[in-house]
C-alpha cells in the first residue's frame, strides 16, 4: 500500500487561482510539469501528489477515496454529503460566498420567508402550477425550503447564468451563490433577508476511511497541516519593535504586560540598545507579537509607556506547540 | 429484509385476482402503470416534503423516483388521451415507499385500487365507495364501517370567515388536534400566533406607510402598485407574476394583520364540526345548521353528499358514519372523501375525490375519484372465485339514476360487467346499449324489461354476443 497522499485541488473557476495563491503563501507552491495535465506535487512536502479536478468533481473524488484530501467550496460539501466525507478546516480565508434566494425586484410584497411561503401557495391555487426554482443546489435548496414551509415548488436545475433565469422565463425565483450581489442586482433580483442559506468559503475536506488505512501517510498531512495553520496563524499577527528609553528592562516589561493586547504570546522582548553616544544609552528594543485587529491599540499604549519608531511587520508564519487543525483531524479519525 | 412465503404469495395473488374480478363487473379494465416516473409527477401531488420518502435516483440529468402510488401516474396517462375522455382504470401491483421507522422489509407494498377519471357527480362518488365495500364483502368481510367526510364542503364553509390562505391551510393541517385531549382550539391559537401573526408583524409593511403618507383614504391598489412597481428603477422581471398577483398579496398581508378576531370564529366552527360524528340521519341536520341560508353552493354541496349517501343506504349500504372532519390529505381531495374502517378503526379502503389533480399535472380540467384498499389489513383479515364476458352500458339521467344503479347492481350479480354513462356524456354514442325508460324498465335494443324480467334480458344479452 503507498503511503502517498493525493490532495485534489480545483483546476478552474472562481477559487483555483486563490486556491494556488492561498497554498504559494503558506510556503507550498504548486509545480504542475504541463500547464495541460491534471496532476502536480508540492516540492515542499515529500509524499504528496497533486490532482486538478472541477471545484465540484473535487468533492467527487475525495468522496470515492480517489483523493485523501480536497480544497473545495464548503458550499459544495454541504450540497453533496457524503458518509466517508470530513471537513478538516471549514475556513481558509478566502472564496467566501454565500448561497441566497434572490426574487424578483418587481414582487414589493414578499420581503421574507413567510412572504415567499404565501406566494409559493398562490401560484398553486390561481396559476395551478408550482413556484419554479433555478438553482444547481438542489439539495440544500429543498431543505433549506421546506423549513420554511414551503413544500409546493419545482426545482428547475441550471448549470449556468441562473440569475437570467426570471427573466428568460424558466424559473420564478433563483437561488444561487453571492459573493457581493451585484450580478443578482444587475439582473433585477433582490435577496431576502432571511434568505441566506449558508454562507461559504474555500475548505480543506478528507476522507475519513482512507486516511485511517494510510497511517504512515498521516505523517505528510500532518507537515501539510502545519504548513496551513502556521499561515493561518500567521495572517492573524503582527510583530512589533519599538525604542524604549528606560533604565531597567523588567519595568519596561512590565509596562508592556499591563495591556494585555501588548503583552504578547508569551511575554514581551526587551534588548538594551547599545547606542552608539551616551545621550541614548538608556535605551530599549521591544519586541511583542500583536494580533491584527489591536495594532493601533497596541501602538497607542506602547507611545504612551514613552515608546517611539514603532514597526509593525506582518508575520508570515506562527507555529504554535502543535497543528491545531491536526490534533482535530486525530480526533475525527478516533486516534 | 424478509420476503413474503409462497402460502403468503398465492393468498395474495388469490385476494388481487378476486379483486380485479370484482371491479371488473363495475367496468374497470386493468392498466399496467410503470414502476419509475420523473419524481416531479409524484412531488406535484403530494408536495415536495415527501421527496425522503421516495426511492429516487438520477439518470442522464432527470430525477427519477420508483412509483408510491399509482393515481399520480394515471392521471398523467390521462393527459395524452383527447379532451373529455372518460376512463375507468384498475391498478394493482407493487409501490415503493419509505414510511420514516418501518423495517426495511416494508419499503414495498402492494396496492391495488381504481380511478375513474373524466366524470364527476354523486352517482360515480357512490359507485367508487359500492365498488370498494363490494370488493370486501366478496372476502367475507362484513363488519366494517364506512366513515365519510367531504373535503369540499368542510373548505366551502371556512371560506365565511375571508380567511387568508394561509392561514385556512394552516387550521386544516391543524385539524386533527381536536380529537387530542391536550390540544383543541387554545392550542391551536398559540401556534397561530406563534407561526403566522407573530412573524407577519415582523414584516415591514409598505402598504401601511404608503396609506400614511397618502392620508386616510382606502386602500387603492393601482394606485400603490404605481408608485411601487416603478418599472425604470426595478425592471421588468416578473418571475411569472403579474401586477395583480403582487397587489392581492399586498392587500392580503395588510388583512392578515387583523384577522385574529375571524380565526377565532373559525376554530369555533372546526371544532363543532370535529364534534359531527354519527349516523348520516343524526348528522345531515347537524351540517345543515353550518350552512348559511342564502348559501346556494353549500347547500347543493351538502345535496349531492347526502345523494351519495342515500345510494349507497339504498344498497343495503347501513354501517355509515358521518364524520365531516375525516382528515384524508384535505390538501388533496376536493370533494366527498371515505375510508372504510374495521371495528379497530384499521383502515381496509380509502380514497375521494379529487378534481383538481388532472388540471395540475395535465393543464387540463377532469373530475376524478378513486380509492385504494389497504392490502396488507386485507391479508391478514380475509379468508381467502372469471372475468366476465359479456359487458353492457346503461346510461342514465338525474332523473333515473337510482333505478340505473339498481339495475346495474342486479346484472353484476349474474356476473355480468355492467358500466353507468350519464345520458349526456359525449362519449356515449355506439356504445350505449341500454337505457331506462320513464317506467324505469330496462330498454335493450328496442326491447323493453320489467324488473321481474332480468334472466330474460340476461338471456338476451348473451344471445346477442354469440
Amino acid at each position: 500500500m503507498t503511503n502517498q497522499i493525493t490532495l485534489a485541488l480545483p483546476s478552474k473557476g472562481v477559487i483555483a487561482e486563490p486556491t494556488a495563491s492561498f497554498l504559494r503563501d503558506c510556503g507550498l507552491r504548486i509545480h504542475k510539469p504541463n500547464a495541460r495535465q491534471y496532476t502536480g506535487t508540492l516540492p515542499a512536502i515529500s509524499g504528496m501528489d497533486l490532482l486538478f479536478q472541477r471545484v465540484k468533481d473535487v468533492v467527487y473524488k475525495v468522496s470515492d477515496g480517489t483523493a485523501h484530501l480536497g480544497i473545495t467550496g464548503l458550499d459544495l460539501v454541504h450540497e453533496y454529503p457524503h458518509d466517508d466525507l470530513i471537513v478538516i478546516h471549514d475556513r481558509l480565508g478566502y472564496g467566501h460566498c454565500q448561497l441566497v434566494v434572490a426574487v424578483p425586484e418587481s414582487w414589493v410584497d414578499v420581503e421574507n420567508m413567510v412572504d415567499l411561503a404565501d406566494v409559493a401557495l398562490d401560484f398553486r391555487q390561481y396559476k395551478q402550477r408550482n413556484l419554479r426554482v433555478a438553482t444547481t443546489y438542489t439539495h440544500l435548496a429543498r431543505r433549506f425550503l421546506h423549513a420554511h414551509d414551503i413544500h409546493h415548488f419545482t426545482l428547475v436545475k441550471a448549470e449556468g447564468a441562473i440569475e437570467a433565469a426570471p427573466t428568460l422565463g424558466y424559473a420564478d425565483i433563483v437561488i444561487d451563490l453571492t459573493q457581493t450581489g451585484t450580478t443578482l442586482r444587475e439582473n433585477r433580483l433582490r435577496l431576502l433577508p432571511d434568505g441566506v442559506i449558508t454562507w461559504s468559503q474555500a475548505s480543506l475536506i478528507g476522507n475519513q476511511r482512507v486516511l485511517q488505512n494510510n497511517p504512515e501517510g498521516l505523517e505528510t498531512v500532518r507537515t501539510f497541516l502545519e504548513h496551513i495553520d502556521g499561515a493561518l496563524q500567521g495572517r492573524r499577527y503582527y510583530q512589533v519593535t519599538a525604542n524604549i528609553e528606560g533604565d531597567k528592562p523588567e519595568v519596561i516589561a512590565q509596562k508592556l504586560a499591563q495591556n494585555p493586547i501588548t503583552k504578547g504570546l508569551k511575554g514581551p522582548t526587551v534588548a538594551p540598545i547599545y547606542a552608539v553616544d551616551s545621550d541614548n544609552s538608556h535605551w530599549h528594543m521591544i519586541t511583542i507579537t500583536v494580533k491584527d485587529s489591536d495594532l493601533s491599540n497596541a501602538v497607542e499604549h506602547i507611545r504612551a509607556i514613552g515608546g517611539t519608531q514603532c514597526n509593525a511587520v506582518p508575520l508570515r508564519y506562527v507555529f504554535m506547540e502543535e497543528s491545531a487543525t491536526f490534533a482535530n483531524l486525530l480526533q475525527q479519525l478516533n486516534r | 429484509m424478509s420476503f413474503p412465503s409462497i402460502e403468503q404469495n398465492q393468498h395474495r395473488n388469490q385476494l388481487v385476482a378476486k379483486l380485479r374480478h370484482h371491479m371488473a363487473l363495475y367496468g374497470y379494465q386493468s392498466v399496467e402503470l410503470p414502476f419509475i416516473e420523473e419524481a416531479d409527477l409524484f412531488l406535484t401531488r403530494a408536495g415536495d416534503q415527501i421527496i425522503n420518502r421516495l426511492f429516487t435516483f438520477e439518470r442522464f440529468g432527470k430525477q427519477l423516483s420508483l412509483r408510491p402510488e399509482f393515481t399520480a401516474s394515471a392521471v398523467y396517462r390521462y393527459g395524452n388521451l383527447p379532451d373529455d375522455s372518460i376512463v375507468r382504470w384498475q391498478f394493482d401491483g407493487p409501490v415503493f415507499i419509505d414510511i420514516e421507522g418501518q423495517a426495511a422489509n416494508h419499503y414495498q407494498n402492494y396496492s391495488i385500487g381504481a380511478e375513474l377519471i373524466g366524470m364527476g357527480g354523486p352517482v360515480l362518488d357512490a359507485e367508487i365507495m359500492l365498488m370498494a365495500i363490494g370488493g370486501l364483502k366478496a372476502q367475507h368481510i362484513t363488519n366494517f364501517t364506512l366513515v365519510m367526510g367531504h373535503i369540499g364542503l368542510m373548505r366551502h364553509l371556512l371560506s365565511y370567515f375571508s380567511l387568508d390562505k394561509r392561514t385556512e391551510r394552516f387550521l386544516l393541517h391543524h385539524l386533527t388536534a381536536f380529537n387530542h385531549a391536550d390540544q383543541g382550539k387554545a392550542h391551536i391559537l398559540q401556534k397561530i400566533e406563534q407561526a403566522l401573526i407573530g412573524q407577519q408583524r415582523k414584516a415591514d409593511t409598505q402598504l401601511t406607510e404608503i396609506q400614511q403618507d397618502s392620508g386616510p383614504v382606502e386602500v387603492n391598489t393601482a394606485r400603490i402598485l404605481d408608485s411601487l412597481l416603478d418599472f425604470d428603477n426595478r425592471g421588468t422581471t416578473m418571475g411569472g407574476r403579474t401586477r395583480e398577483d403582487i397587489a392581492r398579496r399586498l392587500v392580503q398581508k395588510q388583512k392578515r394583520a387583523n384577522e385574529l378576531p375571524q380565526i377565532v370564529d373559525a376554530l369555533d366552527f372546526l371544532e363543532q364540526w370535529s364534534l359531527v360524528n354519527a349516523s348520516h340521519d343524526e348528522a345531515f341536520p347537524v351540517i345543515a345548521g353550518f350552512i348559511k341560508a342564502d348559501d346556494v353552493i353549500g347547500a347543493a354541496l351538502l345535496a349531492e353528499w347526502q345523494t351519495t349517501v342515500n345510494l349507497l343506504a339504498q344498497h343495503g349500504i347501513d354501517q355509515i358514519r358521518i364524520s365531516p372532519a375525516l382528515s384524508r390529505d384535505w390538501d388533496y381531495y376536493t370533494g366527498s372523501v371515505f375510508e372504510i374502517q374495521t371495528d379497530n378503526r384499521e383502515t381496509l379502503a380509502g380514497g375521494g375525490r379529487y378534481d383538481e389533480l388532472v388540471s395540475l399535472i395535465c393543464g387540463k380540467d377532469a373530475p376524478a375519484v378513486g380509492f385504494a384498499y389497504t392490502v396488507d389489513t386485507l391479508l391478514r383479515i380475509a379468508k381467502v372465485g372469471v372475468t366476465p364476458q359479456t359487458a353492457v352500458t346503461i346510461t342514465y339521467t338525474d332523473q333515473n339514476s337510482e333505478q340505473a344503479t339498481h339495475w346495474a347492481m342486479r346484472i353484476r350479480q349474474a356476473n355480468i360487467s355492467v358500466q353507468l354513462l350519464p345520458q349526456m356524456t359525449s362519449a356515449i354514442s355506439e356504445d350505449a346499449s341500454a337505457i331506462i325508460n320513464q317506467d324505469g324498465h330496462l330498454v335493450f335494443k328496442n326491447k323493453s324489461y320489467s324488473a321481474d324480467h332480468l334472466n330474460a334480458f340476461i338471456n338476451d344479452l348473451q344471445g346477442s354476443t354469440t
